[in-house]
């Protein structure tokens, strides 16, 4: 295919339109961080401002509690709790001390913003998202835990940390939360012990202390002048060189822009979570660049060619790849890009490679430990290559004979041996499980009754492999039989009937007609089914359990336990599942090739 | 082709008898604990219950919400039977099609596309759980049987493209081309020609379709947050509890799962062995 | 093909037919119980409704969802706003999901008298970091199971339930059955020789003397010449307790509805460890109502799941389904205190000890599962195999972001 030479008049065109296009995509990822950031630093700005007013009313609480003692302060919060009601800003909670429970006995008072449109005008939600109006506890449990410079307000007349002698399991008097009253409790003995609790512990007042932030504009005119400059670029490479390489310039120019305004950007926001805005910029520069190296290859001018000089095909192929695309690609570029993150505690923080260099180092494991990777991918490749023989050996010797004429009570052994497939695979992987018990499962009765001796099916590799392998082999040739009847189903019986007349033996036909004509049919199975069983989660995990030791895991059940056996580990679990899809990637490679080149031959011969 | 020696048919039915053996006998065991009283796992060898019961059919099918009564069997039945069958509906038509311009054209990025049909099957999906719940929740197609089926469609597609491309590539493209000279358009040529012919890999693709989205219980048990809108493979895991499980009702639900499957190959069946020359070429 | 796509829509029309009853505020809940709890709990869903119907408060709508689709669908839902607005989950995971926002904490909105309605070590459990994230609902723990017929008086020390175990194996029969290479079972142990797991300020602390010797002790029972059968899986344990070939289970409530009509048994507190003196205290569970940190009315599923834990529902909840219920005042009600089974497990969970809810316990699970398979299975020895899943734990647990 030759791509149509754009004219010399034409040439600017192609450069601008492909800086315009770089702009564009570039600028919507920039732009998003923008707004990201720019919400933020809303959200930071208008808690600044409770912070301020909070730290007034400590300091007055404060002074209350330095000249009366806590009761003092005490009765001036509550004095001060009927006017902060009017306030839109500040909230205060309620006293609440609690014996002998030290996650009861709270802080008396929390001061933080109310409502999240602090931002002057900006109609968009704060990121945490739905109410307007939230409660003040819950932004006082976010303030705290968020942890930044916590003022507190310590009681100086109360006995710190002392309720621990307060017993456990002794139904104490509910008590109300007023400053003055007393308490009764008992101590072990069951003698009364009498305690002024009214203002035990400590009472923090949680303030974040935050630069204030104004409301940042977006740097319009950087933007402007930047995008000009891009553009006038482009037209002068356009005029100047060949137009390749000027939409290769124009997108760099653009690039460079996008950089640059989303620094300028960043910086107006001024506070840490600018961040977004700085890395969502230099991804949206990237795509740019993308852009510009395309359009310098000719590949758009190609792809409109080749939409255009295909449409029917591409039409027929539109709604398997659409939906394809959306709904399987998007979660899985996802995944992928998980793996460069690390996950703790519901947060992700970029760690670059550290992920992988972390599971192909082995981990600090030996490499003849269950859990270094290599080991685990050599029994993953070892359960798959072993796996797939059986099913494809099984389901295809089964389709043969079924498929033999005049065949009695043909219906009835299709169904049944079908049934494997249709029985959920939860229940009957677990009555495998128990068919393996070393005692009392089928199995062992089954050898004892040949005179073999019995196994402990988990208790070394090679036998709770075996139960795998027996389990999934159970469960997966009904697959491959149905496959390899359809695949039958479609070799021309005349072919054999020729071969009968000329007198072929079975053997011959088998392998001149059957096997020949069968391959191209059943290839895509056998790499779908390989890719299956290298990923099949259900029977490791309910038949052996990884039993022993994590022996017979392989590298999708171990991507499982580190998401969720092993301190929730999603990032190192993404990273798992990416050399999961390269493994298998390269796997699928060859195996095309080896059918392609045999494909070439069947043509040729 | 000549039929078989006699002692080569015994030997056949021997080895099918055999595989029946072994196909059927866990398959066995879980219709003796969903006949037998009682919820405990049973470890016993017999396949054949002692004594009989039809309670624990009785207690799936007629499971109702305690909240609404509803009927629930009957509400995910019918759930299960609509995403299955419109999950089938979708995927074999989408691939159909797309599995036909994979053969019949070369257009630049055939092989790229085929190639991601696949790549896309191997990232275990355990871990796109959670990107998939936030692209469906951005979608709007959460809690609704719609986007489940969707989901279940694509997940099945990348087998039934291949496996039809692939059925496809055997077929005889003089066929195609007498019908366009008798003046059939290209839809019309697919339509009235190939898809005839290709009644095999039709079922085996609709009977796997099908199994994608009648089995699946995560998904479903994830994406859908009403009682109403489960399907029944969610229906029978809420036996399972964190410590124990009631195996009485978990058998008996899943032997009743399996019999539209039953039915459903038994429907297809027919079609996997009528091939090419029974159907089509004549006619 | 026609008959396939008349069934569609007659499952498509069913499947419409009863959408959109939406209607006034609701608080839903999420819970994954069956059988006679669930119904107990619906019972008290409804008469929280009957009383909310003329007090202007919120219904309550239950939705049971499967156990093993509950933590998916928590961490996806709920950060994304979709979740329920209360769900019932044991409390061991609170530590994640405090830690990740996925729970409001409660104590602010906690007073003692509700607080005092619960066994203080349940409402304990509910708390992560000083914050309190739940209330009590049921709590579960492990206890000895015996056959009558073969063991009179259950053991009250490990010492004797040794002598009597060894005196009870012979072919086929076995004196005693628990899940050995599990280290929520094997907790017992651990504690009755004086370990743990985390120390108290949350740090691995699996490698020590005690942990050896509770491993140890885990051999004697299960390894060779033992008294365990091999491979003790849940469905073994039942049918040999059933056939009369085991004579004492460890195991929790759940193992009732296990147990055979006509099956003569006893409850009884796991027995004291000789060598040290101390109880074997096993681990408690406690499923609490939580509240999702982005229910749409706090105050209000507050409110609800105070009245789903109350005394009253306590009560019914217990005489209904047997439920181990928190709450004190329930072993006041004569037909509860009766009850052999919940008053047993009341007394073992007395003695039990709340599983940590530390973030950290989610990499140690499997770590110490491994560490007690080699040492009970494959013969390895004890400090060895625990200072590997010392190793491990600590590999896999990073200090939570403060």
């Amino acid at each position: 295919m030759t791509t149509p030479e754009p004219t010399a008049r034409r040439r600017p065109r192609t450069a601008l339109l492909t800086t315009l296009a770089a702009l564009l995509c570039g600028l919507a990822l920039a732009g998003l961080g923008f707004v990201r950031a720019r919400n933020a630093g809303a959200e930071r700005q208008s808690r600044a401002i409770a912070v301020a007013e909070a730290e007034q009313l400590v300091a007055e609480i404060a002074s209350a509690a330095h000249k009366g003692g806590a009761r003092a302060a005490l009765a001036r919060l509550e004095a001060l709790r009927a006017a902060l009601r009017a306030s839109d800003r500040i909230d205060l909670l309620e006293l609440l001390p609690s014996a002998g429970r030290p996650f009861l006995r709270r802080y008396a008072l929390l001061a933080t913003l109310q409502g999240g449109s602090a931002g002057a005008g900006t109609p968009a939600a704060s990121p945490a998202g739905a109410s307007p109006r939230k409660s003040a506890h819950d932004l006082a449990e976010r303030a705290r835990s968020l942890g930044h410079g916590v003022a507190q307000l310590v009681d100086p007349d109360a006995p710190s940390a002392d309720e621990a002698a307060a017993t456990p399991g002794s139904p104490a008097a509910p008590t109300a939360p007023t400053p003055t009253h007393s308490r009764a409790g008992r101590d072990g003995s069951g003698g009364p012990t009498v305690r002024a609790a009214a203002l035990s512990g400590s009472y923090a007042l949680v303030i974040e202390r935050l630069p204030a932030v104004g409301p940042a504009a977006l740097p319009g005119g950087t933007l402007l002048i930047c995008a000009l400059l891009a553009l006038a670029i482009a037209l002068l490479a356009g005029l100047v060189l060949s137009p390749r390489v000027a939409a290769l310039v124009g997108a760099i120019a653009a690039a460079a822009a996008i950089a640059w305004t989303a620094r300028a950007g960043a910086r107006a926001v001024g506070i840490p979570e600018a961040e977004t805005a700085r890395v969502l910029g230099a991804v949206g520069a990237l795509a740019a660049l993308a852009i510009g190296v395309l359009a310098a290859r000719g590949s758009f001018a190609r792809a409109l060619a080749a939409l255009r000089a295909h449409r029917v095909a591409y039409i027929y192929l539109l709604p398997a790849a659409a939906t394809t695309l959306l709904l399987v690609g998007v979660p899985f570029a996802v995944g992928l890009a998980l793996g460069f993150f690390d996950h703790a505690h519901g947060r992700y923080d970029f760690v670059g490679i550290d992920n992988f260099v972390e599971i192909l180092s082995g981990g600090g494991h030996p490499f003849g430990d269950p859990l270094n990777f290599w080991f685990t991918l050599g029994v993953t490749l070892l359960w798959t290559f072993v796996n797939v023989i059986l099913h494809v050996g099984i389901g295809l010797g089964l389709a043969l004979l079924l498929s033999r004429p005049k065949l009695r009570m043909r219906g009835l052994y299709r169904v049944l041996l079908v049934l494997p497939w249709a029985v959920p695979n939860y229940i009957t992987a677990l009555i495998w499980r128990g068919m393996f018990q070393q005692h009392h499962g089928a199995v062992n009765s089954l050898l004892g009754a040949l005179g073999l001796s019995k196994v402990a099916w988990f208790s070394s590799f090679s036998a709770a492999f075996s139960a795998n392998v027996v389990t999934n082999t159970w469960l997966g040739f009904p697959f491959m039989m149905v496959v390899s009847m359809g695949a039958l189903a479609a070799i021309p019986k005349e072919l054999y009937e020729a071969a009968a007349v000329d007198g072929a033996s079975r053997f011959t036909t088998f392998s001149r007609i059957t096997m020949p004509l069968l391959g191209p049919a059943l290839m895509p199975a056998v790499i779908l089914g390989s890719i299956w069983t290298f990923n099949m989660f259900n029977v490791i995990y309910l038949v052996s359990e990884g039993r022993p030791g994590g022996a017979t895991d392989i590298l999708v059940t171990e991507a499982y336990r580190w998401a969720f056996e092993r301190g929730d580990r999603y990032g190192l679990a993404a990273a798992y599942a990416t050399l999961i899809f390269i493994v298998l990637a390269v796997y699928t490679l060859l195996a095309n090739r080896g059918a392609r080149r045999r494909e070439a031959m069947l043509e040729r011969s | 082709m000549k039929p078989p020696s006699l002692a080569s048919r015994i030997a056949g039915h021997l080895v099918l008898v055999l595989a029946c053996a072994f196909a059927v006998y866990p398959v066995l065991l879980v219709l003796k604990k969903a006949l037998s009283p009682g919820q405990q796992f049973d470890l016993s060898l017999s396949p054949i219950p002692t004594s009989i019961t039809l309670s624990h059919f009785g207690d799936v099918i007629g499971a109702t919400d305690p909240g609404s009564g509803h009927w629930l069997f009957g509400r995910q039945l019918a759930n299960s039977l609509l995403v299955a069958g419109l999950t089938t509906i979708l995927g074999v038509t989408a691939s159909c099609t797309a599995a036909y311009a994979l053969s019949r054209h070369r257009f630049p990025g055939r092989r790229s596309s085929m190639g991601a049909f696949l790549a896309v099957q191997m990232f275990p999906a355990t871990l796109l759980l959670i990107p998939l719940y936030v692209l469906l929740d951005r979608l709007g197609l959460l809690n609704q049987l719609l986007g489940l089926t969707l989901v279940y469609s694509t997940t099945a597609i990348p087998f039934c493209v291949w496996t039809l491309k692939g059925y496809f590539d055997t077929l005889p493209r003089e066929l195609e081309e007498a019908a366009r000279i008798d003046g059939a358009g290209p839809f019309g040529v697919f339509f009235r020609v190939v898809l005839p012919l290709s009644r095999p890999a039709i079922a085996v693709t609709a009977l796997f379709s099908f199994m994608t989205a009648w089995n699946e219980f995560i998904l479903a048990g994830t994406f859908m947050s009403r009682q109403e809108s489960f399907t029944l493979p969610v229906l029978i895991h809420q036996y399972i509890g964190q410590h124990d499980a009631e195996w009485g009702h978990f058998a008996a639900g899943a032997i009743l799962v399996s019999l539209p499957v039953m039915a459903l190959f038994y429907a297809l069946q027919r079609h996997l062995v009528s091939g090419l020359t029974a159907g089509g070429v004549k006619g | 093909m026609k008959r396939l796509a008349c069934l569609l829509l007659a499952a498509l029309a069913l499947a419409a037919s009863s959408c959109g009853d939406e209607r006034g505020a609701r608080i839903v809940l999420w819970h994954s119980y069956r059988g006679a709890e669930r119904d107990a709990l619906q019972a008290a869903a409804e008469r929280w409704n009957a009383r909310a119907r003329g007090a202007g408060e919120p219904q309550l709508r239950l939705v049971a969802v499967p156990y093993e689709a509950m933590v998916d669908k928590i961490s996806a839902a709920v950060p994304n706003g979709n979740g329920p607005d209360l769900f019932i989950f044991a409390h061991d995971r609170i530590g994640t999901w405090a830690e990740a926002g996925v729970i409001e904490p409660i104590s602010y909105w906690v007073d003692d008298a509700t607080a005092d309605r619960y066994l203080p070590q349940a409402l304990a459990a509910l708390a992560y970091r000083e914050r309190l994230y739940g209330l009590p609902l049921a709590v579960k723990c492990t206890a000895l199971f015996y056959r009558k017929s073969s063991v009179p008086t259950p053991p009250a020390t490990t010492d004797e339930l040794l002598t009597m175990g060894r005196a009870l194996t012979r072919a086929g029969h076995f004196g005693l059955g628990y899940e050995v290479h599990k280290l929520y079972f094997h907790a017992a142990w651990l504690h009755g020789f004086g370990g743990q797991v985390l120390d108290p300020s949350g740090r691995v602390d699996i490698a020590t003397p005690a942990a050896a010797a509770a491993a140890d002790f885990a051999r004697t029972l299960a390894g060779p010449g033992g008294i365990v059968p091999a491979e003790p899986s849940p469905a073994l344990l039942s049918s040999l307790f059933n056939d009369g070939k085991l004579a004492m289970v460890i195991s929790g409530p759940w193992f009732v509805d296990e147990i055979a009509k006509g099956v003569d048994y006893g409850i009884a507190p796991l027995p004291v460890v000789s060598a040290t003196g101390l109880p074997a205290a096993p681990y408690l569970g406690v499923e609490g109502v939580l509240v999702s940190a982005r229910a749409h009315d706090k105050r209000a599923a507050y409110r609800i799941a105070a009245a789903l834990t109350d005394d009253a529902s306590a009560i019914a909840r217990a005489r209904a389904a047997r439920q181990i219920v928190p709450n004190l005042a329930a072993y006041r009600d004569p037909e509860v205190a009766r009850d052999p089974v919940v008053s047993a497990f009341r007394g073992a969970a007395e003695r039990a000890r709340a599983m940590p809810s530390d973030p950290a316990m989610g990499s140690i699970w499997s770590a110490y599962d491994r560490a007690l398979e080699k040492v009970v299975v494959l013969g390895e020895r004890a400090p060895g195999a625990l200072s590997a899943a010392h190793g491990e734990a600590e590999r896999y647990a990073r200090a939570p972001a403060r």
